[in-house]
């Protein structure tokens, strides 16, 4: 068990690799459903960035990284057992994972605007490597901006009679928070919240 | 040039919101989002427990392999490696019994269960320990390998 202890700060725990193995075996059926609609709404906003990958990739690379910190004493995500629920560990692990290949993604793509005699290497059994080959284009892709219209139109529509929905949505599309929508919409948070759940029940039968 | 376009953007940020609305949110307001869907709580459990615990034991099992892989290369290394050791028994022996009384912190490592008395070493036995000795920087013998 490893702990760390900052000026003035309660002993902070982490975990071991056996803790979080039997922390996996612990989460209630809430829990599970919870982290799997957590994933799959990232996955969703992802589009492209998520590279193919899909809920259950994000579920196991928060594990792996989990595991990771459990055993190393810098790199990985160490979860504080004793401060933070498992549950709340592992969707921090996937919003911390999701965000990393969204930048990745962005990096991405300049292979494409190189000669592979630039850029060509052979792997260990002399095979000739082209990073052209798994380039993105790093121009927009209007297959996935179609889509992304189409669930946006859809949403629209479906709340076109929603006043507090449609706000919400036009907020959130902006990249409001839910203080600066309750200072500025003049909605109550209990009311954005609310609208919140209308959206997500829909959204959630297009996943 | 950006790689998204404006509802790509717009879209990726309403359901990041829509995902931590659902982290925050209340278990009953979870339930009943399930029920709403009409979701089998069990099986979804089921698949989810399943995806991170397959998660789990992969990453043991492959840390596990390169663990052991590690080893045998430091085994491999150790068995490959030649060192000038004294050319009789007789005096490999001596020189193992000389290190141990100026090291005698180092006599548990010889002396296991296995080995109790030093009289009970064979000459591979000792051997081997002046190889090891040698290789972790212990013997103060010369470096240069020999065709022994």
């Amino acid at each position: 068990m490893s702990r760390s202890q900052g000026r003035g700060r309660p002993i902070e725990e982490h975990a071991t690799t056996a803790e979080v193995m039997a922390a996996i075996e612990s989460l209630s059926a809430e829990q599970y459903y919870r982290l799997k609609q957590y994933a799959r709404f990232r996955i969703r906003g992802l589009g492209r960035a998520a590279m193919g990958r899909d809920y259950h990739a994000l579920l196991s690379q928060a594990v792996v990284s989990t595991l990771h910190g459990a055993e190393a004493d810098i790199e990985g995500r160490k979860w504080s057992k004793n401060r933070v629920p498992f549950v709340d560990h592992l969707l921090g692990a996937m919003r911390s994972v999701s965000t990393h290949w969204r930048e990745a993604y962005e990096r991405r793509g300049t292979e494409a605007e190189r000669f592979d005699c630039e850029v060509a290497q052979e792997d260990e059994e002399g095979n000739l490597l082209c990073p052209t080959e798994k380039a993105i284009d790093p121009a927009a892709d209007p297959f996935r901006s179609y889509a992304a219209k189409e669930l946006l139109d859809a949403l629209d529509k479906r709340f076109a009679e929603d006043e507090d929905a449609l706000l919400v949505i036009e907020a959130r599309k902006d990249g409001m928070t839910v203080p600066e929508m309750v200072a500025g919409l003049g909605l109550t948070e209990k009311r954005v919240n609310a609208a919140m759940q209308r959206i997500r029940y829909f959204v959630e039968g297009m996943l | 040039m950006s790689k998204v376009d404006k509802h790509e953007e717009e879209l990726a940020r309403l359901m990041f919101a829509l995902g931590e609305s659902l982290a925050e949110a209340p278990a009953s307001d979870v339930l009943e989002e399930a029920k709403h869907n009409h979701v089998n709580l069990l099986d979804e459990a089921e698949e989810v427990r399943g995806i991170l615990r397959s998660a789990g034991h992969q990453y043991l099992q492959r840390k596990l392999r390169e663990s052991r892989e590690t080893y045998e290369a430091v085994i491999a290394e150790m068995q490959n490696q030649r060192c000038d050791v004294p050319g009789t028994p007789g005096e490999r022996r001596e020189l193992l019994d000389s290190v141990l009384r100026e090291r005698p912190e180092l006599e548990p490592i010889v002396m296991t269960a296995q080995h109790r008395n030093f009289s009970e070493l064979t000459d591979e036995d000792v051997t081997s320990f002046l190889k090891q000795l040698k290789i972790l920087g212990i013997l103060d013998m010369p470096a240069s390998p020999t065709n022994k």
